[in-house]
């Protein structure tokens, strides 16, 4: 089951996720605050945001990051910008 | 009448005389741009050195030819000039990685060219090194202890890691010791480890090349590294006997030497700024009216024989990013100006 939720893009942003900040993929949920649950930094920030980039093929812009606050509104903007698992 | 200028020009590496220099050249179009030219209305005297000290003795003197106006190439140059040119109008271009140089470039008779070293300015852009060099892992940037680029803060942060830690002076990117914290986490959320080094003289840096561990390394040394007299030879050296690549931060000459790979600032674009200002200070023998600018624009230089020593392939896409793709071999670097 966790391998077939890996491969969904919530299961890869989670997994992205919990690589970044330490955590296993089964403590991140997705409908969190990043900043206050999980205590992301501007850093760490930027190195989930650098890595989905990457591993979508896509561009975020400085101000729609600003307005990531859950991985749910990341997921979001992935699809809005037309990418898929 | 013809004016005088003084140019303080430095990273100079190759043997090319610094008349030749695009640094120089540029500075010298915009001032041909702005209405003066050399041996009609303009005298021009260069001083070019990569050694401080010898620059200031060589400044101190020329003082005595009472220029009109100094352009100083690079921030410790332009810091020199303020300390020691009195209320002579200076137009410099430098850099500034994480403010260092500001206040003292801040001075009421200094404008120019603040340069934003483009590619590590955001990780963005830094993000290109891992398209560039897809096996590398790990960056190493060391730092010449004798410049404005190593503020005493993080020299003394060195001094104290060595003092507790016997083995590498390279400091990992997740210690406390660390000077620069911005290029640390440039290269974390790229994925690259970090490794810093402040060296105190050639033989220091040399004894510390001597603990990089080349496997999936790279290095990366700035323009701080040119004014430690043999620490560009050193560098270069290294990096061709060690099998690993050299990107030098900021200075379009390294890959002529011998790096694979050089990423700057575009100087073309800031000697010509700085000429048109000093072209209006001469003008109207005022600073009023000119701001100093912001230039993001880069320039990028590729050693495609380098690549084929390393092994390196490059797509189509890699080679459209550089602006000049040459082909030479090591060769030593010009020694101390």
């Amino acid at each position: 089951m966790c391998e077939s939720r890996n491969n969904t893009l919530e299961g890869r942003v989670r997994s992205r996720f919990a690589e970044v900040i330490g955590v296993s993929i089964e403590e991140v949920r997705p409908d969190a605050n990043l900043f206050e649950v999980y205590h992301l930094d501007s850093v760490r920030a930027l190195k989930l945001i650098s890595d989905v980039e990457v591993e979508f093929d896509i561009d975020i812009e400085q101000e729609e990051a600003r307005q990531i606050r859950t991985l749910n509104d990341l997921i979001d903007l992935i699809r809005a910008k037309g990418a898929e698992a | 009448m013809s004016k005088r200028i003084l140019i303080l020009n430095s990273y100079t590496l190759t043997q090319r005389p610094a008349g030749d220099q695009a640094r120089v050249c540029s500075f010298l179009a915009g001032l041909t741009e702005g209405g003066y030219r050399v041996d009609y209305n303009l005298d021009v005297e260069v001083i070019d050195s990569n050694d401080l000290a010898q620059l200031e003795d060589q400044l101190v003197r020329a003082l005595g030819n009472s220029p009109d106006l100094i352009h100083a190439v690079g921030t410790p140059n332009a810091i020199l000039a303020v300390r020691l040119a009195g209320s002579i109008p200076i137009v410099y271009y430098g850099a500034h990685p994480e403010g260092v140089g500001v206040p003292e470039c801040s001075a009421e008779n200094l404008r120019g060219v603040r340069l934003t070293l483009p590619f590590t300015s955001n990780y963005k852009s830094y993000r290109f090194i891992r398209k560039l060099l897809p096996t590398v892992r790990r960056v190493y940037v060391p730092f010449y202890e004798h410049t404005v680029f190593c503020p005493e803060s993080m020299r003394q942060k060195h001094n104290r890691f060595r003092e507790r830690t016997a083995s590498s002076p390279w400091i990992p990117m997740d210690s406390e010791f660390i000077g620069y914290r911005s290029l640390a986490g440039l290269n974390y959320i790229v994925g690259l480890d970090y490794r810093e080094l402040v060296y105190h003289d050639a033989e220091d840096l040399e004894a510390a090349l001597g603990m990089v561990d080349p496997c999936q390394a790279m290095l990366m040394p700035y323009n701080d590294s040119v004014y430690c007299c043999d620490a560009p030879r050193l560098l270069i050296r290294f990096a061709i006997e060690a099998g690993i690549p050299l990107i030098w931060n900021n200075n379009p000459e390294a890959t002529h030497i011998g790096a694979l790979a050089a990423i700057s600032g575009c100087f073309e674009e800031a000697g010509r700024i700085c000429g048109l200002q000093a072209a209006h200070i001469l003008d109207t023998g005022s600073l009023a009216g000119i701001e100093s600018r912001t230039s993001t624009r880069s320039w990028s230089s590729l050693n495609l024989r380098r690549a084929v020593e390393l092994r390196l392939n490059f797509s189509d896409l890699v080679l459209s990013y550089f602006d000049e793709l040459i082909q030479v071999a090591g060769s030593a670097p010009a020694q101390g100006g």
